[in-house]
């Protein structure tokens, strides 16, 4: 079974918070220490008392609002019916809550901020992420369930128009992995009925001089850490913020879903911000329950995470407002903008909401909210997947320690970061081979062997494996990986078998993949400004 | 098959060219030179860049188009657009072939590509004071707006948006409209008769949403994004006038649906309705930074309510309806063409509140032999979308019973008598309520709530 807080490809883990928005800056602690949220250390505590304990939702005013570390949904609350719900949102002390209803069925999601920088981002802003966030963290729910309306008590989204155009594009990739039913979800949201509230909403721009830095999340990913990375050489002097989304617990078919992304993560923060002396602010992000079938007790499906990168976006607006942030750094790589065609004709991107296309929406959203003064970018647009890793171990492997890809998901990833068991390991395991990066020092086992091999989507594409690895799209890249990791002398069955199977291939194609792959492609939505920085530390790392 | 639009900014306005395999056309939107020149350059990229991707959209359906390529950035709109496009094709679908879902896979599968020029654009905030630019079509509603602004004080811009007419073979048949030559004579008139100035802008973007133009089948695409280019096409009146708003003619009826026989709800005139004035709004606000809007001063009232107001209220004004769209040979002489349904529906209207039609040039259409242009009497795709709908056949049985109220007789209303006058004096009550009632008014602001209300009031308790 597929858990779907999958980034779908690889660098936004769904599930697995910040993952895509890819922030850094070095951060300026003078007034927002008190702030940064501490917790205890990972190691020392349960999953449950590390999350329970925090002040911060202690004080929240909302009677039954929950800590999202973990998530407290232990049981389904069943699928909605197709019915109307409404879906009320408040503006808090430390962030929103959306409540959403129908029937008996009432819950809320909460999203946290640091309080200081989310008591000092203005009114009429907070209200627009306010009104938009409830829109875009919704509209899918009424595709999964096909709602007859959703209605707000918020009043119309400035930017409701463009969630409809990012929902379309994301269901054209849903439907397909539903077995060809794209044309059920389009007419499912033909005759879905969104009613706001009749006041206006509020006009908002914010004027203010930005400075050349950035915000961005951070994921352990290795798109995470190689924009950190850049940021830093290039002084952007990069604000690191994590967005934690609950870690799922909860029996669904008889099987205990368990995830365990926070604590790992947790355990690589607390490091990390002892070795780098930075603070990585933290977002608590309940919505993430939202998007989780198996919350709704309803079949396997993609539907729900087509709007978590947008919602970052928003997220992250106190925090470019607080800063004088002028960019909001994103870590989605050159594959992001992969496609392929459905057999209904339809085109379809695991991940178009980490696409270069998509990017230049975002920007237009923050180009209106923010009077020009913000940017959205991804640094690494413009490589593959495969020449982020090389980038990484090669130029700032006191970092590349710190990656963590898995979306630990599984039971096998309790007290490990990496899984082992999931197509996501199989492929940076390749990567790290192929890199002559030692995959055990990051705590990735040996990969190699027979029994793994489900689990590499150059032997096999299942439903099973992340959308990136089971649509196939990622299948040379991994074919040159294999082919780096044998000519570096790498061993063991899976070796064996690629040797006999795909190693005349690869010799033959070796030219055309590494130009694919290790090319440094055009930069879309990367600030000229940056990009004569950037652009000869990818020429120079990836010509080694 | 690819479908590629370049475009340009001209000393007048903007110049539209598209290339369809072998088939290209240039079209030209004129304002009047000094108001174009006026106009802040980057707004007139962001006009330009917008309505090329809102005019051709449906065009590239139309021909059946997998790809757009566009010479100008993405435009800011885009999305506002696709999501107009996105509400509008259920109908477009069913009133094509009874299929709401027509033409969703080929919209979903429309790749467009835009050039690598940057869109940014910073709000230019005009400055403006309680003023309005108004669309004048010499319809009903245009001209009731009209009044109504110049007596709430908003010291009304008048402008009309000059499609091109039709003068084509279309299948072996001669397909011509004589609409701007009656709109030319009216505003001469009118202009005359009121001491004012119509402004005209005439928008070749008008050619690409019509099928006739390219010899492709039938459709309601193309229609869908009408009121929304016209909105684009006023900006430069706002920003030389400095105009707070921008005020459309949409009555209340904008807002009506049904629901097709699959289930789907189908707006005929989902352009005109609230929820996309609202969209419109949004998109005015980031262009003006918030200080310009759209309303529509009748959305209140029902269409009847609309007629009984002009006809009362401002009679002056009335004399110069021409509600006709003025497309067939019956009206290349005369504004109504009185072979229609939009002439059926207000020549009955006329005839229900004391208006003499012969005023205004509109023939008797009482006759028998015109009944198949009466939605209460027949449905034919040939109709205007609202009377083919029958959206509108409750307001037109309402209409029908005040005529013989008020002493018609003969043909139809003869025929009314048999087959209708019951159920309409049954239901006269609801019908007075449902057709003579001010509804709540969504996007008007309360200040002019506050002085337009009274007049609703007096004039339909009359």
């Amino acid at each position: 079974m597929t858990i779907p807080r999958v980034d779908k490809k690889g660098c936004l883990a769904a599930g697995s918070p910040g993952s895509g928005v890819e922030a850094a800056a070095a951060l300026d602690t003078s007034s927002l220490s008190a702030e940064v949220i501490s917790l205890p250390e990972a190691s020392t505590v349960e999953n449950d008392s590390l999350l329970l304990e925090d002040p911060l939702v202690q004080e929240l005013p909302i009677d039954n609002m929950v800590w999202p570390g973990i998530s407290q949904v232990k049981s389904a609350f069943g699928p909605l019916k197709q019915n109307i719900v409404y879906v009320n949102s408040d503006i808090v002390e430390k962030g929103l809550v959306f409540t959403l209803k129908q029937g008996v069925f009432n819950h809320s999601f909460p999203l946290v901020m640091p309080e200081a920088i989310w008591s000092s981002f203005p009114d009429n802003l907070k209200k627009v992420v306010r009104d938009n966030i409830a829109h875009l963290a919704s509209v899918e729910l009424g595709v999964m369930f096909n709602l007859k309306k959703i209605k707000y008590d918020t009043p119309l989204p400035q930017f409701k128009s463009f969630f409809v155009e990012l929902v379309l594009k994301c269901l054209a990739y849903s439907g397909d992995c539903a077995s060809g039913k794209t044309m059920d979800y389009i007419s499912r949201l033909c005759n879905l009925e969104f009613s706001f509230d009749s006041q206006t909403p509020p006009y908002t721009t914010v004027d203010f001089a930005p400075e050349d830095r950035s915000v961005n999340t951070i994921t352990f990913g290795k798109e995470s850490l190689v924009s950190y990375g850049l940021c830093k050489e290039i002084g952007l002097n990069p604000l690191l913020v994590t967005v934690i989304e609950p870690d799922m617990d909860i029996v669904y078919r008889d099987e205990h879903l368990r995830s365990f992304e926070n604590k790992h993560k947790e355990d690589l923060r607390i490091q990390f911000e002892k070795e780098f002396e930075v603070q990585m602010h933290k977002i608590y992000n309940g919505l993430g329950d939202m998007n989780f079938y198996a919350h709704w007790g309803v079949d396997e499906t993609e539907l729900g995470w087509s709007s978590q990168l947008t919602q970052y976006m928003f997220f992250l607006l106190p925090f470019c407002y607080s800063f004088k942030s002028k960019y909001m750094v994103f870590g989605n790589e050159n594959s992001c903008d992969r496609y392929y065609y459905s057999k209904e004709g339809f085109k379809c991107y695991p991940v178009y909401d980490q696409s270069a296309e998509w990017i230049g929406h975002m920007n237009a959203m923050l180009h209106t909210m923010m009077n020009g003064r913000v940017k959205a970018t991804s640094l690494v647009q413009s490589i593959q997947e495969i020449a982020v890793a090389k980038v990484l171990y090669q130029r700032y492997p006191e970092l590349a320690k710190y990656q963590m890809s898995c979306h630990a998901d599984s039971d096998s990833a309790e007290f490990n970061r990496w899984c082992n068991t999931c197509s996501k390991c199989a492929r940076i395991y390749t990567f790290m081979k192929a890199l002559g990066f030692d995959p055990a020092s990051v705590g990735l086992k040996d990969m190699f062997s027979l029994e793994f091999k489900k689990h590499f989507s150059l032997f096999s594409q299942t439903k099973d494996m992340r959308g990136f690895d089971g649509s196939g799209l990622g299948r040379d890249e991994q074919l040159f990986a294999f082919y780096l990791a044998a000519q570096r002398g790498a061993t063991g069955d899976l070796i064996d078998l690629f040797k006999k199977d795909f190693y005349e291939e690869a010799a033959a194609r070796e030219e055309e993949l590494r130009t694919d792959f290790f090319k440094v492609h055009k930069p879309l939505n990367v600030p000229p400004v940056l990009w004569k920085k950037i652009k000869p530390i990818f020429e120079e790392e990836l010509r080694k | 098959m690819g479908f590629r639009v370049h475009t340009s900014i001209t000393p007048n306005g903007l110049s539209l060219r598209f290339d369809n395999s072998g088939i290209n056309s240039i079209e030209e939107v004129r304002f009047p030179s000094d108001i174009w020149r006026a106009f802040p350059s980057s707004l007139k990229e962001q006009l330009r860049d917008n309505l090329a991707y809102l005019s051709t959209v449906e065009l590239a359906l139309m021909f059946k188009a997998n790809e757009v390529d566009y010479d100008t950035a993405v435009p800011l709109f885009k999305s506002f657009f696709n999501d107009l496009f996105w509400k509008y094709f259920l109908y477009s679908g069913d009133s094509d072939c009874g299929d709401a879902l027509k033409y969703y896979p080929d919209f979903a599968r429309l790749e467009v590509s835009f050039s690598d020029k940057s869109s940014g654009f910073s709000p230019l905030v005009p400055d403006v004071s309680e003023r309005s630019v108004n669309t004048l079509t010499f319809g009903k509603e245009s001209l009731l707006s009209f009044g109504l602004a110049r007596e709430l004080g908003l010291n009304p811009v008048l402008f009309t948006v000059l499609d091109p007419d039709l003068n084509v073979n279309y299948r072996g048949e001669l397909v011509q409209s004589f609409t701007n030559k009656h709109l030319r004579s009216l505003a001469v008139q009118f202009e005359k008769k009121f001491e004012l100035k119509v402004h005209f802008v005439e928008n070749g973007l008008g050619n690409l949403r019509c099928n006739v133009n390219w010899d492709l089948e039938d459709t309601d695409l193309g229609s869908a994004n009408v009121i929304t280019e016209f909105m684009l096409l006023g900006l430069p009146l706002v920003y030389n006038f400095g105009c707070k708003y921008i005020l459309f003619g949409n009555e209340y009826s904008c807002d009506s649906s049904y629901v097709n026989k699959a289930g789907y709800t189908c707006f005929p005139a989902y352009d005109q309705s609230t929820g996309w004035m609202k969209q419109m709004n949004g998109m005015l606000s980031i262009l003006t930074g918030g200080k310009v809007s759209t309303l529509s001063l009748v959305q209140p009232l029902q269409e009847l309510a609309v007629a009984k107001l002009l006809y009362q209220r401002y009679p002056a004004l009335a004399c110069f309806q021409m509600s006709c769209h003025a497309d067939n040979v019956y009206a290349s002489e005369s504004r109504w063409c009185g072979h229609c349904s939009k002439c059926a529906r207000c020549y009955v209207f006329m005839k229900a509140l004391g208006f003499d039609p012969a005023s205004v040039g509109l023939s008797d259409m009482s006759s028998t032999q015109n009944k198949e242009y009466f939605s209460l009497f027949s449905s034919s795709q040939k109709m205007c979308a609202y009377d083919s709908a029958g959206v509108g056949r409750e307001e037109q049985l309402f209409a029908f019973l005040l005529a013989i109220q008020r002493g018609a007789s003969g043909g139809l209303f003869d025929l009314f008598r048999l087959r209708f006058y019951e159920e309409g004096v049954m239901r006269e009550k609801e019908f007075q309520e449902k057709f003579f009632r001010i509804y709540q008014p969504v996007n008007i602001p309360d200040h002019l709530w506050a002085k337009l209300k009274p007049i609703f009031e007096e004039e339909l308790g009359k």
